[in-house]
């Protein structure tokens, strides 16, 4: 290898960050991921968060989300940031969801009705659900944080 | 020359942390990073040479070894979250209800 080749390389470097930065401010659209068991809840969320910066999508089981996972991985269409809700039909539980996805470098937050202490969860990865709609600003702040939209 | 193929690596592997990395664990951090290098160092001039002997065009041997650190990393980081993610489907059941 000569210098020459190295100073290839330092322009392959640049040409990458330039791109990157490119692709990050005028392509990329952050994914959201949001997953509720229950219609209704969804049916709220859907109506109540007012993301048009981001592309969100819906399941409503952990198997949904993993067979989707699996599929972005292929497809380099992976989420940003997952919303999970805590208490889901199946025998998983959000914590579980949760914890998945954080071990893979995506970020996440569980959402739930229940006001007492959630043990394997910290509490700010917890957003407690609320009538009232602090819960969904809540709910579009977090997302805002963690896709980089705002800091 | 070995000080080169190195220098090139680090660029490379310093490259794929680029966007990487925010509320990720450092050890993770420095695992990709680590990764990109050593296949880059051990592997590039090979991937150049192969790439030059299978394709009619010859690209440098920089630009070989620095892709090689950030494309291999990534590379290798994809398929631990895939392993991991068909184990958590085989843990979660195959039924495919969205």
């Amino acid at each position: 290898m000569t210098v020459n080749d190295f100073y290839d390389a330092l322009l392959c470097a640049l040409a990458v960050y330039v791109g990157f930065k490119f692709w990050k401010k005028f392509v990329h659209r952050p994914r959201v991921w949001v997953l509720d068991d229950s219609e209704s809840d969804m049916m709220l969320f859907k109506m109540n968060i007012k993301l048009d910066e981001c592309d969100l999508r819906y399941f409503t089981s952990p198997q949904g989300i993993i067979n989707a996972y699996i599929k972005s991985l292929a497809t380099f269409g992976a989420p940003s940031c997952i919303v999970i809700d805590y208490y889901l039909s199946d025998k998983i539980k959000g914590d579980e969801v949760l914890d998945f996805f954080k071990k893979n470098g995506v970020k996440g937050v569980v959402v739930t009705g229940y006001d007492g202490a959630i043990s394997n969860i910290a509490e700010r990865d917890i957003i407690r659900k609320t009538p009232n709609q602090s819960y969904f600003r809540q709910v579009e702040a977090w997302i805002l944080n963690a896709t980089g939209l705002r800091s | 020359m070995a000080v080169e193929v190195a220098l090139v690596a680090l660029v490379g592997s310093s490259a794929s942390l680029i966007g990487t990395g925010e509320g990720e664990k450092k050890s993770k951090t420095f695992r990709r990073g680590v990764s990109g290098w050593c296949l880059a160092f051990f592997g590039g001039q090979d991937l150049a040479a192969l790439v030059a002997h299978m394709f009619d065009f010859h690209p440098s041997e920089g630009v070989c070894v620095f892709f090689t650190a950030y494309i291999g990393a990534a590379f290798l980081e994809r398929v631990l979250v895939l392993i991991n993610a068909f184990s958590a489907r085989g843990l979660w059941g195959k039924n495919d209800s969205k």
